[in-house]
């Protein structure tokens, strides 16, 4: 006799119903709670997009595509050539890169193989420090700090070497200027790479020094030729997280590169003030009037979006495991 | 006989083996030691910017640390005494109701969206997860654009302390989200086989087993990401407005310690410029305080779970 058989003393409908469908639906609440969070999620983040696009609508109408190739960033002058700004965020962006990806590397092999155990949680856990620091307290720093030293000391002294050639000819500025900002993001990302490299490094399996180590290589040629190479792919993505990280910073940047020099707008002289995206945004908030105004400001931070966007689905192409462990770190 | 003579004999044989091998392994050795100390280097350099920075704040700003200066709100500008600067009050209330809002918001939302990320899986999850982490690498200077076109804008342009909350959680919950995910996914999957093998269903194994078992890892995740959103200047600059006023009204304009800060890195008077280290001082203090306890929760969790 099959079970679905009504039994005389219950309809059939009660029986079939309790036996399929009870169990399930008993935790009915929570599989909703947990599909409307998700929408919900989902919905704001749409909304944050399209918030962002539909914003610079009204600025796109006025900079047209002048914006993408024009060099003449004047904003309150209203003049809106943003190409300085686009080249402005990637040389700094590279230049912090070419500071930070060997010495966050060198730094995480040395904290992975150099110095004995009992002090790499200390170690490691002081260069981690240097990621929590304040973007605004590094914008002091770096303002108060390293900006007047490298005017009062460094400046004078390499261009008494060169007796005043490029680049330190009229547009040289001594205080804020992309050398100093490159100097300070470089420094930022560099807690970043080192992190995740030193993650990267501790997954080499041990077989593989090991076996590199008993056919006689020195420790340098193991860390060269076995332990970078078979972390290629780790070193990569982090390197490109960095990049992420670097192309969006924004507060110490306003204060550190100084802004676009209207006469010498191209961010390729190292001793010249410039702007990134990030910053321009940030030093222009206060004095934007209208819609319009605000729409120009959006045009840059779409334009930022879909950059920075586009490299992080890079990062998270080449690898998605060494992140995951930073940011559960 | 002749061509005995350009053999060697075993003793010059061993003699210039040995030479040889000496002076390969000496080769080898210097560039070994050449690049174990560049790594050395790198090291040292990557902790210069750390005690310059901590060196210059402490020394800088510690006589800022008086009652004087964390209890009275700032001077209003137009003073005509420069040296009387008034105090951070107003900026320390308001980081902390912002920070706290910005928490409260943040922390059951993202439970949720860990809760539902770990369930879950099919193409629309793993869309909601790869759009969570790029979230996450988005510039913080965006959430104030969004922000300020989506909540302060409708609202006739009024700036409060609670946009700013929203900016910032905004910032947190994908954080913490993907934090506390994984932190689920280390639950042992024993743990959950022998409470669901006893009848208990799906929500009654998260809320009893798997929630208690991974929340220590959890709350490290909101510590790190609130020392995060202190710190954090761009998403609420343009949002939270101003105020020279204490108030922990939330619906009130307010200055935060970071925004502050920008301010005054504009201005020129020296007295306001010199203060600025003791706001970073308080600041550092904050963060450095919720980072250290994220790292003492772990530590004594793992403790007792061995």
């Amino acid at each position: 006799m099959s079970v679905d058989v009504a039994s005389p003393t219950e309809p059939l409908e009660n029986r079939t119903g309790r036996e399929r469908k009870l169990p399930t639906s008993s935790d009915t609440p929570y599989r909703s709670i947990l599909i409307g969070i998700a929408i919900a999620v989902a919905a704001i983040l749409a909304l944050f997009f399209v918030s962002i696009v539909k914003a610079s609508i009204p600025g796109w109408r006025i900079v047209g595509w002048h914006f993408f190739y024009g060099s003449d960033w004047n904003f309150s002058a209203g003049q809106y050539g943003a190409l300085p700004l686009i080249l402005g965020t990637f040389v700094t962006t590279g230049f912090a890169l070419v500071f930070a990806v060997p010495i966050g590397i060198g730094s995480a092999l040395a904290i992975t193989y150099l110095i004995p155990r009992r002090f790499r949680l200390v170690i490691s856990s002081l260069v981690e420090l240097l990621a929590v620091v304040p973007s605004i307290i590094y914008g002091t720093w770096g303002f108060l700090v390293i900006g007047p030293w490298l005017g009062n000391h460094l400046q004078p002294w390499l261009a008494s070497l060169t007796g005043g050639r490029w680049p330190f000819n009229g547009i040289a500025q001594s205080g804020s200027n992309l050398l100093l900002g490159v100097i300070v993001l470089g420094v930022m990302i560099l807690p970043t790479m080192a992190a995740i490299s030193r993650d990267v490094f501790m997954a080499v399996p041990n077989e593989l020094i090991e076996g590199g180590l008993s056919v006689g290589a020195t420790r340098s040629q193991v860390l060269l030729k076995v332990v970078l190479p078979s972390s290629r792919t780790g070193l990569l993505g982090a390197a490109v997280l960095a990049t992420g990280r670097a192309l969006g910073e924004t507060i110490a940047m306003v204060f550190l590169l100084g802004g676009v020099n209207a006469a010498h707008p191209w961010p390729f002289n190292p001793f010249n003030t410039g702007a990134t995206l990030a910053s321009e945004i940030a030093a222009n908030f206060g004095n934007y009037s209208g819609t319009q105004g605000f729409g120009i400001l959006s045009c840059l931070a779409l334009v930022l979006m879909v950059i920075v966007g586009a490299v992080n689905l890079l990062a998270r192409a080449i690898t998605s495991r060494s992140r995951r462990k930073l940011l559960g770190a | 006989m002749s061509e005995l003579q350009h053999i060697m004999t075993i003793d010059e044989r061993r003699e210039f083996v040995q030479k040889a091998a000496k002076s390969s392994l000496r080769k080898r050795e210097f560039t070994s030691k050449f690049f174990l100390g560049m790594m050395a280097t790198a090291l040292v350099i990557a902790f210069i910017p750390l005690f310059s920075i901590l060196q210059s704040v402490i020394s800088k700003g510690a006589h800022y640390l008086t009652w004087g200066y964390l209890s009275k709100p700032q001077q209003t500008p137009f003073a005509f005494d420069l040296a009387n600067i008034g105090g951070f009050s107003n900026a320390i209330t308001g980081t902390i109701l912002v920070d706290g809002l910005a928490v409260l918001i943040a922390v059951p939302i993202a439970v949720l969206l860990a809760v539902s990320l770990y369930e879950s899986d099919g193409r629309v999850m793993h869309f909601l997860r790869v759009t969570t982490e790029v979230m996450i690498g988005l510039p913080s200077i965006l959430l104030g654009i969004f922000i300020f076109t989506f909540v302060v804008t409708p609202m006739g342009y009024r700036m409060t302390a609670l946009a700013g909350s929203l900016a910032l959680a905004i910032l947190m919950v994908p954080l913490i989200a993907i934090a506390s995910e994984a932190a689920l996914r280390d639950v042992p999957d024993t743990l959950k086989e022998a409470a669901l093998a006893l009848g208990a269903r799906k929500s009654r194994v998260m809320l009893r087993v798997i929630l208690p078992y991974a929340a220590p890892r959890m709350v490290t995740a909101v510590m790190l990401s609130t020392s995060r959103a202190v710190g954090e200047t761009a998403p609420v600059l343009f949002v939270i407005g101003a105020s020279s006023l204490t108030s922990w009204n939330p619906m009130s304009p307010v200055t935060t310690l970071p925004t502050m800060m920008f301010t005054y890195l504009q201005g020129s008077n020296p007295y306001i410029i010199k203060s600025l280290w003791g706001m970073a001082l308080i600041l550092m203090i904050i963060v450095f305080f919720f980072n250290l306890l994220a790292r003492l929760v772990v530590a004594r969790s793992s403790k007792r779970g061995l």
